[in-house]
């Protein structure tokens, strides 16, 4: 079996500088693990741990092809399509329409197996941890940073009879953390369609 | 300390699933030891200064494959646990309109047992 091709390292625990200033008392260990479980939450609430798989090529006749996911992770089947993109490179337009469905042990199914061999299937797919996951990649952890330290804090505030509790600390915290969800939604929702729907405003 | 079937008979009794003393009329006991995995897992995602040493190490959290192990948790944690495993319980009827509130109505009371 070929090496899954996204490394997962570090993850979360980089995460401990931005989150120990606003919990002094808290260990270390319980503000690493609670990142942890901040970002397993994140990752669920926003479908947001998208790779692009090892490409695979078809075989004549051939519907089921087996995904090579990350180490602890499963496909998220319940992204609707076209959120997982599978792409048939030079192919023919039917391949393109044909229906394809996934399950979270990444076997992927066509309606209609390929009618001829090596063409290269690429395919992103939406990933959620397992529940023995405890390391995010660099990119995940940096790129929804703010919204994975809001939940963080939020469990961390919400942990009752600490010193560092905080009633108001979490919920402020938990709307913090919402809006940064909602954001995300947004903005792969726009990304998986049309790119971003973003433009600049002329000025005269 | 608690054993996994402290929790377990909590849960069923939670869940209306005791009759004449004698458990397991509609949730066999493997069923529930996979929700109490579960709950353990949630719970200590949500709460892992509940499993702080005094060595201020984590402890590991292992998995529950009989009924008999001890559970890491203080006893406090067993009503809890027991709220989480029955909500699991009755979400598998989440078809059913009553089963599903009373669903959200343990995870309502998990949720205000851990805050």
């Amino acid at each position: 079996m070929a090496a899954p091709l996204v490394s997962i390292t570090s993850g979360t625990a980089s995460l401990v500088p931005f989150v120990a200033p606003y919990v002094r008392s808290c260990p270390t260990p319980v503000a690493a693990q609670t990142l942890c479980g901040a970002a397993w939450d994140w990752c669920l609430a926003t479908e947001s741990w998208r790779e692009t798989l090892s490409t695979l090529l078809t075989v004549e006749d051939q519907a089921e092809y087996t995904l090579v996911l990350p180490i602890d992770t499963a496909a998220n089947p319940d992204v609707p399509y076209p959120a997982t993109i599978i792409r048939l490179l030079s192919c023919t337009e039917n391949d393109y329409a044909q229906r394809v469905t996934l399950t979270d042990r990444g076997v992927l199914t066509f309606s209609y197996p390929p009618t001829t061999d090596d063409r290269e299937i690429v395919c992103k797919v939406a990933l959620q941890p397992t529940p023995n996951n405890a390391l995010f990649p660099d990119w995940f952890v940096q790129r929804w940073q703010r919204g994975i330290i809001a939940r963080a804090l939020e469990l961390l505030y919400g942990m009752a009879e600490k010193p560092w509790t905080s009633p108001a600390g979490a919920a402020e915290q938990r709307m913090i953390f919402v809006q940064e969800a909602n954001r995300a939604k947004r903005e792969l929702v726009t990304e998986r369609l049309n790119g971003p729907m973003r433009f600049t405003m002329r000025t005269l | 300390m608690i054993t996994a079937q402290n929790v377990i008979d909590a849960a069923r009794r939670k869940l209306s699933d005791v009759l004449d003393g004698s458990a397991g009329q509609r949730w066999e006991d493997d069923d529930l030891l996979i929700y109490l995995n579960q709950a353990m897992q949630e719970l200590a995602s949500r709460r892992s200064d509940l499993l702080l040493a005094a060595d201020m190490t984590l402890n590991e959290l292992e998995e529950i494959t009989d009924a008999t192990d001890d559970l890491v948790f203080e006893s406090l944690w067993r009503e809890p646990l027991a709220t989480l495993i029955a909500a699991y319980a009755l979400e598998e009827d989440g078809s059913d309109q009553e089963n599903a509130a009373r669903t959200l109505a343990l995870r309502a009371a998990f949720e205000k047992a851990i805050s």
